[in-house]
């Protein structure tokens, strides 16, 4: 049997635990969810045998994040831990309980009683292309020179609009960014950006804050898009235990 | 004015992906198991997240919403 590891809890969240006949799903087996406390540090885990492989199937990765999400609901403060952690025994948890002791404390300390909540922006570049191209007068004014072949080459002053318009969308997705901070960060404790990995995604951002404040962030979500322009649309989620703010490798 | 949307966490695999593969508190240096097919899910994650959003669009020229969309 190996130990299948969820997150961590902090003191208090341990005293009071009780799993209330949570079964987490591992590989299609139903396993318990328990908790071992080491040096004030709570970790919760499953024991399991998976023989030596777990598959990063959709099933397992949903049935990791729909445990943790039944466990954020059982805790008031927990640290995720990343899917597929299992390491050989109960001995290998107490290790990296000992050796990450401070860093776990501070993680839990400062990820105290808060969830996480993420927001996507998306907006079609070719409806905000086509706004630079009327507001604009940099743009506006070299593409009226190329309109009217007053330039050397042609294609090279077709491509300097497109890039001047590239340059312009970059600004504006800064732009936004400071716009979604001014509404979201009075109701958040910390933010951070993650990587735009698609055309139409102009911001992703993820916030962290107070279980009390989930309300607070709904309604600057509200204020946020009654304030922004139609072709923006905002998707937010939560509340998911805070990944992006315990992002940190244990040794 | 803006359209706001909001998911339940989990909701979505892409969002779940993006967190739980290479977000949170992360143990390789104890880890015994191998875990296998990672890069494809994560691959296929963004795949959809960019697919969606172009088959949400189509839908939405030929008049249906997102909205009538999850109701059905």
């Amino acid at each position: 049997m190996k130990i299948y590891l969820y997150g961590t809890i902090p003191k208090q969240d341990a005293e009071s635990w009780d799993p209330q006949g949570l079964k987490a799903d591992i590989d299609g087996e139903r396993a318990e969810v328990e908790l071992l406390v080491h040096q004030g540090v709570g970790f919760l885990y499953s024991r399991v045998d998976l023989g030596g492989k777990l598959k990063a199937t959709r099933k397992n990765v949903q049935a990791h994040s729909e445990t943790l999400g039944e466990l954020l609901d059982l805790t008031s403060t927990l640290a995720p831990v990343s899917f597929g952690a299992i390491v050989d025994d109960l001995k290998a948890v107490k290790k990296i309980s000992s050796e990450n002791k401070e860093i776990l404390e501070d993680t839990l300390e400062k990820i105290n009683h808060k969830v996480e909540y993420g927001v996507k922006t998306y907006w079609d570049p070719d409806v905000v292309a086509r706004e630079i191209g009327e507001t604009d007068r940099k743009v506006q004014k070299l593409k009226k020179k190329v309109q009217k072949g007053k330039v050397g080459d042609q294609y090279q002053a077709t491509v300097e609009v497109g890039e001047l318009i590239d340059d312009k969308i970059e600004t504006k997705k800064e732009e936004l960014r400071n716009t979604m901070l001014e509404y979201l960060t009075p109701v958040s404790d910390e933010w951070t950006s993650n990587e735009i990995f698609d055309e139409r995604m102009a911001a992703n951002l993820a916030f962290l804050l107070d279980r009390s404040s989930q309300d607070d962030f709904d309604k600057a979500m509200d204020s946020l898009g009654k304030s922004q322009p139609g072709y923006l649309t905002f998707k937010f989620s939560g509340p998911w235990p805070p990944f992006n703010f315990v992002d940190l490798e244990l040794r | 004015m803006a359209e706001v949307q909001k998911t339940a966490s989990g909701g979505s695999l892409a969002e779940v992906v993006d967190r739980i593969l290479d977000k949170g508190l992360v143990v390789d240096a104890w880890v015994t198991v191998s875990l296998v097919g990672i890069e494809l899910l994560a691959v296929e994650a963004r795949v959809v997240v960019a697919s969606v959003e172009t088959w949400l669009r189509y839908a939405e020229a030929v008049g249906l919403t997102a909205e009538a969309a999850e109701a059905a």
